[in-house]
């Protein structure tokens, strides 16, 4: 370590004006990300001119702040109102809205923002302490390493289709169509688009996270509202529970016992953060459906704490490891790195490998900011959270017309166009019939989500190897591994399936009275 | 005879709005339009293009208005259900018309558009690594003989398959979503070539490769030139080479004093120190053409990209 250019760092971070920006821009993001549609780089985008007349400690801090706070921002809605502030959040909805409906809100928010500080700070220490191995290792994945990561994905993700596999696949198979719609990744020719001009960017994820989870629900909530007034009543008194004296908040014991979702979540989210082009979606997913596989006994996704623990830390971990890729090789990862970069461009400085030698300063008041960022957000997090759910506190009447303007509003402001309110509307309806008929939402969303991805590295490893499958399926070490890594998942998961029914035959024949 | 009351009104309104319109041009709003959603580098170039050169505009305010979609095309069909009456202008990349000279059945013409000027232009500069290429003439014999990957963008691609389909080879194309993936592929060698942006190049070399060649037709700025090592442009080997500009049009039904007006103050403001000082420090330095040389760059650039898509296909 330089010692100078960290004592130069110290100067420019511990200072009134950069501690002042950066607990700004934690405000500003936990309130942004909690509105949907608003994501962290919506925010970043919108800040960046003011982050010019900033200096340069501060106007990081006021940057990663808002990144941080943002993307711990959307679990509040998504716990609050079942409507993810970001697609990163859509994962935490399936326990958070359960919990919130027990009347367990405010044990799930606080959940959320433990678990999302403690996995950004954990993520945070090991960026700093192995950047440049995790950038030279998330080099060793190309398009046919990237191609057995989704697979991987997709086989650990099983486990949200929930009892019946027939109905799983059918909800997979409508993400898998879904997916397909738009510009075709290779030669840019329009597909499935019905000739409709509209469609050629495809279904933006924003719209179609909103549809299926917040909307649909909506759309259930206010047919049981017309049926019998008491439901929505239920849960607004639930959203009130998060604020009376006996609510029920999270204990130290608790807060332990996320440990190994937590854990899950930081690998995962550490690694997936530095791969460019996958992101904090595909990590909270991937983190939660690991969780989902591996602790059964947990009942992950029928109200969970640990569901959400899992998820939230596989987000929040790839805060810090999303500038790697910047950090080590001057290159944005993702949107919200690019406009990091941006800001620090507009500050004179290039990212790229020179960075460590030309402003060892800058990268150490950086890293600084990281950590920091964390307590701003642990503090301003837990006030601000309570404050927006109270949003909630409107007459039960109220609440179900409230959170489907949210995600009206959410659908548009997330682009600015019209035509993705009207997909929202749709995917929306189309999640009602799906929750009626008892269809699984989830693998609607996951092979929406990673099919794409898939179907970009399968095309491209082709391309690079001639069309040859073999060399592009086996053409590495790494990629066979990962091959014989899902291969592996399968069997673990059937095995497992077939135990479980073994077991519960068994239980069966226990509980039958005995002649 | 109501008949011809009603048409003297109309013409005495007409006689009255024109000429008085014309005169007072611009005054209120000129809606600056562009193709992308809010965040993205055209978005926060537009921003800062409004904010830093808005007194050279007579008084008018330059809004700024995303109107995202159908590959960058749905800004284009705002533009043209527009009144072409110069309070509407586009700002526009490549992007929409890569699309629509892919599209088969494209719902507008890349010519239906009148150019006005082109604020900046970034180029598809190849990175190679200076062991395998070390220099354009060995990059050619290399593709004679085997394969070649290069990865990029869509756009960039376009400006590789130009330059490398007139020097009488081939290479596998590549697409990528962004930049970072390419880049992260070439450096991880999982691909041979990296066509990328000027500002990208300058965050590999010269640690992690060198500028092999800059396929633009339009020259890098002095200081990026040196920092890439002086790399030679498409012309120096006899090519006709591929600017990508952002480049300002209207509706070509706009009265043509209103687009000389226009053009005349959307120089003025390109090559103010103070706008260009700006942009410079915001990492994208202005590179104006003013509207005789960007209309003929503009025409050239789509039959060139008309070829050049044929070959990435």
């Amino acid at each position: 370590m330089q010692i100078e250019a960290f004592h130069d760092a110290l100067a420019l971070v511990f200072t009134v004006e950069t501690l002042a920006w950066l607990a700004i821009g934690v405000f500003l993001g936990v309130g942004l990300g909690a509105i949907p549609g608003l994501t962290a780089s919506t925010g970043i985008a919108l800040m960046l001119p003011l982050s010019f007349t900033l200096e340069i400690a501060g106007a990081l801090g006021l940057l990663i702040g808002l990144y941080k706070g943002a993307v711990f921002g959307g679990s509040i809605s998504a716990i609050s109102f079942a409507t993810p502030g970001a697609p990163d959040s859509a994962a935490t909805v399936y326990d958070g809205y359960k919990l919130t409906k027990q009347g367990k809100g405010r044990k799930a928010i606080l959940t959320a923002l433990y678990s999302s500080v403690t996995a950004d700070t954990a993520s945070d220490i090991v960026v700093i302490l192995v950047a440049p191995t995790i950038a030279l290792l998330a080099l060793q994945f190309g398009p046919t390493e990237r191609l057995w990561l989704m697979v991987v994905a997709i086989t650990l993700l099983g486990t949200l289709s929930g009892r019946h596999l027939a109905k799983g696949m059918l909800s997979a198979g409508i993400g898998l169509f879904l997916g397909t719609i738009g510009a075709d990744p290779v030669s840019n020719v329009a597909r499935n688009t019905f000739g409709q001009d509209w469609l050629r960017d495809g279904i933006h994820l924003v719209p179609l996270v909103i549809g299926i989870f917040a909307m649909s629900q909506m759309l259930d909530q206010g047919l049981e509202l017309l049926r019998r007034k008491r439901v929505p009543e239920r849960v607004q008194e639930r959203l009130a529970d998060l604020f009376g004296k006996k609510s029920e908040g999270l204990t130290f014991r608790e807060y332990l016992s996320c440990w190994r979702e937590m854990g899950i979540g930081i690998g995962v989210g550490t690694f997936v953060g530095a791969l460019p082009g996958l992101g904090a979606t595909v990590a909270a997913f991937m983190s939660y459906g690991i969780a989902k596989q591996l602790f059964p006994q947990k009942r992950i996704g029928e109200g969970s704490i640990h569901g959400i623990a899992a998820a939230e830390s596989g987000n929040n971990a790839t805060v810090g490891p999303t500038l790697v890729p910047l950090l080590a090789f001057g290159i944005p990862g993702s949107a919200t790195a690019a406009l990091i970069g941006a800001a620090l461009i507009l500050q004179g400085i290039t990212p790229s490998p020179r960075m460590f030698t030309l402003h060892a300063e800058v990268i150490y008041a950086l890293f600084l900011i990281l950590i920091l960022g964390n307590f701003f957000n642990l503090g301003i997090g837990r006030a601000f959270a309570f404050v927006y759910a109270r949003l909630g506190q409107v007459p039960g009447e109220v609440l179900v017309p409230v959170i489907m303007l949210m995600a009206v509003i959410g659908a548009f402001a997330a682009r600015g166009d019209a035509s993705d309110v009207y997909m929202m509307l749709g995917l929306g309806f189309l999640g009602f019939l799906m929750r009626r008929a008892g269809i699984p939402e989830a693998p609607l969303v996951i092979t929406f989500l990673i099919a794409p991805l898939l179907e970009e590295n399968l095309r491209r490893a082709l391309l690079i190897n001639r069309g040859d499958w073999g060399g592009a399926l086996f053409g590495s070490a790494l990629g066979i591994g990962l091959a014989g890594f899902a291969l592996f998942v399968i069997l673990l998961t059937f095995k497992l399936n077939v135990g479980r029914r073994i077991a519960g035959i068994g239980h069966a024949e226990e509980e039958r009275p005995k002649r | 005879m109501k008949t011809l009351k009603v048409t003297a009104l109309v013409a005495a309104a007409l006689s009255w709005a024109v000429p008085a319109a014309a005169d007072d041009y611009p005054s209120g709003t000129i809606n600056w339009v562009i193709p992308f959603g809010a965040g993205g580098g055209s978005d926060r170039l537009s921003r800062l293009f409004a904010a830093e050169a808005e007194r050279h505009f007579g008084g008018a305010r330059l809004n700024v208005e995303n109107h995202p979609g159908a590959g960058a095309v749905t800004g284009w069909l705002h533009v043209l259900n527009q009144p072409a009456d110069g309070y509407t202008v586009f700002n526009a990349t490549p992007t929409p018309i890569i699309t629509l000279l892919s599209e088969e059945d494209a719902p507008v013409d890349p010519s239906q558009i009148e150019i006005l000027g082109y604020l900046a232009a970034f180029a598809s500069v190849l990175v190679v690594r200076e062991d395998e290429f070390p220099d354009w003439d060995s990059f050619v014999a290399a593709l004679q003989e085997r394969p070649i990957t290069i990865g990029g963008t869509n756009a960039l691609l376009l400006g590789a398959a130009n330059v490398i389909d007139q020097a009488g080879a081939d290479a596998i194309y590549v697409p990528y979503a962004s930049t970072g993936e390419s880049v992260t592929d070439f450096l991880g060698g999982h691909i041979d070539v990296a066509a990328v942006t000027e500002s990208t190049a300058l965050t590999i070399v010269p640690e992690n490769g060198i500028a092999l060649i800059n396929t633009s037709s339009i020259a890098l700025p002095e200081d990026v030139d040196d920092a890439l090592g002086n790399p030679p442009m498409a012309r120096d080997f006899g090519f006709t080479g591929l600017a990508f500009p952002r480049w300002v049009g209207m509706h070509p039904d706009t009265p043509e004093e209103r687009m000389a007006a226009f053009a005349a103050m959307f120089e003025a403001a390109a090559t103010d120190p103070e706008v260009t000082a700006a942009f410079a420090a915001g990492g994208e330095p202005i590179i104006f053409l003013n509207r005789e040389e960007a209309a003929a760059d503009y025409e050239a650039m789509v039959n060139t990209m008309r070829n050049a898509i044929g070959l990435l296909q």
